[in-house]
């Protein structure tokens, strides 16, 4: 009896032991490295995702993608253009330093003053206006429905620490003034910079003294970049790294059939759609007079020739969900009433395309992004396939993302992919104000001689000031509408996130991919 | 030889200017990193003004201009994407990609060399015959397949190698080593397989073909006539006079290894010069494109000096010339 009970005994104290002494840590692979830990030097929404554990903003998105307070208590607005922030009181800096209005202020005209990349989200702010340590009073030049949701993705920076490493603006591509940023973080957020070698390893360690309540479980995050598609999975099937975001589509049943990993799936806020040239009058290549698709008609028959259950069934493996309208179901005042396609219907299509004058059909050049969106190429080429079968002969024309990028703001392609998701904002606003109006210099950056329509126009400047709910879901529902009868936007689907992990990961997946990792446990 | 030497170092200068000017040429079609830069939500007027900002608006010319003008003074801008002074950034992973090939050259002479003389020496052998098949597949096989077949074998099945970086690395001066951890030498296993598997195959082919030919050369029979042991004959002078090929290309391998491991280096995720130029390919980094181009240019020609030099060294003929 005593022999058999003292190995137990042992082990079981061992293996006691072994469970105290095993620190959380999740490794964490993706496929680029963050360009810094400046969270002011790009307006980029990946770095941004990873940069939230480190850096707060007055207000941030929950779990639910809803917006709660963070560094900001609470909030008053005093007038249409004065707003009133009462800042949390017992938060410190990783460093140690108390968080209070002057580094709000600093953080201001570090991030919005003229040569900033974030000078643009912050330009409808006058000025900001300490009113004592805790207390600030932005004043704003209009009226502006979205002060908070952009201040979600504006995070706060400690003037002290900024000044003393001589990065009191943000990186210079010029002069590489500010460029310490690079390796070194200081923010209020729950983890904290440990350790960073660009392109190779990040380490982020639990920030004990978090003014929030803890609910993660995690010690350490160490975050690895791996470019190539396949290795990153094979450093996931290896057990090398806990977590992978975006795991690629091809390999998603490995994946599962694999034991102890996991992949979880969340709608994302992306929409994905045809985007086309609706103002020029020719059409180069098409090999007819005029323009096609100035022709609502033509449009129309375009998009009844796609078949998006197909797409969704054999290229999407499921993972899509096929939508009418710009704006995702989980996108703030979604109207579900107008998410109604345009039924799948060629001889329709063929119809309509003969009444507009085309029977003969025409050569349409598409322009497909490599790798900007899931499954890009696929889709483009399937769309050729149907468009084929209405008399539309497509040229596909791939372009690499960092081509695409350029090209289309600029005007390049008559016909084009793309897809938005509104952040950071997280609002309609953000997807109109970019993809949908006119192109001006301030505005429709990426609808480039796209569908123009006065009144929408002029909604969509409304909708940026409108902060009465009630009106705001009437406008925004209006210019929905608007676009989707007149078919301003070929649609196609919303995408679905596909985060791979190994079983000990609870993670959540909320549809901006913004990895929250005060919301994960591992067991 | 001291004019052929100066008169290489004139050549080096030029195929330098026209490597980086040509680059300026190409990078008008490669895309634009202000969307990297300043996000998506940018508004054209934002990005017309950074464009500006970094002299991007100006014809290709007059960006090879400014770029030569700080280039003398050795200020090769910052790159976009890492925001660390190209010159910086670029000598910080040259360590990983030199220890990588370094590795590999010797493994595939190692191993290449002695392949090479045993299929000359007996070239109807069935052992020749295997190896001659082998170094077949070696050289038609694409690096990213042996580089990803190797990973599922030794990461994912077996769980002995590490996928992916470079392990623990000790810090001698500005240059970087793995060589002296264990997780360090472990890392480069695969990758130094992955890129020795070719050069193996080329080098072994190469030494077979030339020493055959050696072989039936007059002065072999002569030694033969002299009684030399079949070792002094082989080795002494049959290898010796077979290797100036093998010499050349190893020399133009380790170059272009050195400049484009390219596929390796992705595949492993190693934090070498590839990977580097990769990902500045793909962000459109223009900083670092030119600066690497400029100094891939530098490397190969002075690659080809330093394989001339070796060359009077092996064959004393061309000392006279």
């Amino acid at each position: 009896m005593k022999l058999l009970f003292k190995p137990l005994i042992l082990a079981a104290g061992l293996a006691a032991l072994g469970t105290v002494a095993e620190a959380n840590s999740l490794r964490f692979a993706e496929s680029q490295d963050v360009a810094s830990m400046d969270p002011h030097a790009a307006r980029d929404d990946f770095a941004l995702s990873l940069l939230c554990n480190v850096y707060e903003g007055l207000v941030r998105w929950n779990a639910d993608l809803e917006l709660e307070p963070a560094l900001a208590e609470s909030w008053e607005v005093i007038s249409p253009t004065e707003w009133k922030f009462n800042l949390r009181k017992d938060v410190t800096f990783h460093n140690g330093n108390p968080f209070t209005a002057d580094d709000v202020i600093f953080s201001y005209h570090r991030a919005g003053d003229t040569g900033s990349p974030f000078a643009g989200l912050l330009e409808p702010i006058a000025e900001v206006v300490k009113v004592d340590d805790h207390t600030v009073i932005f004043k704003i030049k209009r009226k502006y429905a979205l002060l908070l949701n952009d201040f979600a993705g504006w995070y706060i920076m400690d003037k002290e620490f900024q000044e003393s490493i001589g990065a009191e603006k943000p990186l210079d591509l010029m002069s590489n003034a500010g460029g310490a940023m690079q390796t070194q973080a200081n923010g209020t957020g729950p983890f904290k910079l440990m350790e960073r070698q660009p392109d190779v390893k990040t380490v982020l360690a639990a920030n004990p003294d978090w003014w929030d309540e803890r609910k993660h479980n995690l010690d350490e995050i160490v975050y690895t970049p791996i470019t190539n598609n396949a290795t990153r999975v094979a450093a996931l099937l290896s057990g090398e790294v806990d977590f992978i975001r975006n795991a690629p589509p091809q390999d998603l049943e490995r994946i599962e059939a694999t034991p102890g990993m996991k992949v979880m799936r969340g709608p994302h806020l992306r929409t994905i759609f045809y985007g086309m040239d609706q103002q020029s009058d020719t059409l180069e290549g098409s090999g007819v007079e005029g323009n096609p698709l100035k022709s609502p008609a033509v449009r129309q028959a375009i998009a009844m020739s796609i078949d998006i259950e197909g797409i969704k069934r054999s290229i999407m493996r499921d993972n899509s969900n096929p939508v009418a309208t710009q704006l995702a179901p989980q996108m703030p005042f979604y109207d579900a009433s107008l998410d109604v396609r345009f039924p799948y219907d060629p001889e329709a299509a063929k119809a309509l395309l003969a009444e507009a004058g085309y029977a003969e059909g025409f050569t349409l050049p598409i322009t497909c992004p490599t790798g900007a969106f899931i499954n890009d190429e696929q889709i483009c080429q399937a769309t050729a396939g149907m468009l084929a079968k209405i008399g539309i002969t497509a040229q596909l024309n791939m372009v690499t993302p960092v081509q695409y990028d350029a090209g289309l703001p600029a005007g390049d392609f008559d016909f084009y992919m793309l897809g938005w998701a509104g952040l950071p904002t997280i609002d309609p606003y953000n997807i109109f104000s970019a993809t949908v109006h006119s192109p001006t210099g301030d505005l429709g950056a990426w609808n480039p001689n796209g569908y123009s329509n006065p009144r929408v126009d002029e909604l969509i400047i409304l909708i940026g000031e409108e902060t009465d709910l009630v009106k705001r879901q009437e406008m925004i529902s209006e210019v929905v509408k608007t676009q989707r009868d007149e078919v301003g936007k070929i649609m196609l689907h919303q995408q679905f996130l596909t985060w791979g992990m190994t079983d000990k990961v609870n993670a959540i997946v909320p549809g901006d991919e913004y990895t929250r990792f005060w919301y994960y446990t591992m067991n | 030889m001291i004019t052929l030497v100066l008169r290489r170092l004139g050549s080096v200068l030029l195929v330098m200017l026209v490597v980086s000017g040509m680059s300026f040429l190409i990078f008008n079609y490669l895309g634009d990193p202000v969307n990297n830069i300043l996000g998506v939500n940018a508004s054209l007027n934002e990005r017309e003004e950074l464009r500006r900002t970094l002299g991007l608006d100006q014809p290709s010319y007059v960006q090879f201009w400014h770029f030569l003008q700080r280039a003398v003074v050795g200020d090769f801008g910052i790159s976009y994407r890492n925001r660390l002074p190209v010159l910086e950034l670029i000598l910080s992973r040259l360590p990983a990609t030199v220890e990588l090939v370094m590795c590999a050259t010797v493994l595939a002479l190692g191993v290449g060399i002695p392949m090479g003389v045993y299929c000359a020496l007996r070239p109807k052998g069935a052992f020749s015959r295997l190896l001659q098949m082998i170094s077949l597949v070696g050289i038609s096989i694409p690096q990213f397949l042996i580089g990803m077949l190797l990973i599922l074998i030794f990461s994912v099945e077996l769980r002995w190698l590490s996928a992916f970086g470079r392990g623990e690395v000790v810090q001698i001066g500005w240059w970087s080593t793995g060589l002296l951890t264990d997780s360090g030498r472990k890392a480069l296993i695969m990758p130094v397989i992955t890129l020795a598997v070719f050069q193996i195959s080329m080098i072994m082919r190469l030494v077979q073909g030339e020493m055959q030919e050696v072989m039936r050369a007059d002065f072999i029979k002569f030694a033969r006539a002299r009684g030399l042991t079949d070792r002094s004959v082989h080795l002494r002078h049959a290898l010796r006079n077979s290797l100036l090929p093998v010499v050349t290309v190893v020399g133009m391998q380790i170059g272009s290894l050195i400049a484009f491991a390219i596929v390796c280096e992705a595949v492993f995720q190693w934090p070498g010069v590839g990977l580097l130029i990769l990902q500045a390919i793909e962000y459109a980094d223009f900083p670092v494109m030119a600066a690497y181009l400029a100094m891939v240019g530098f490397g190969f020609a002075m690659i080809n000096l330093t394989v001339d030099m070796i060359y009077l060294f092996i064959d004393p003929r061309m000392r006279r010339g």
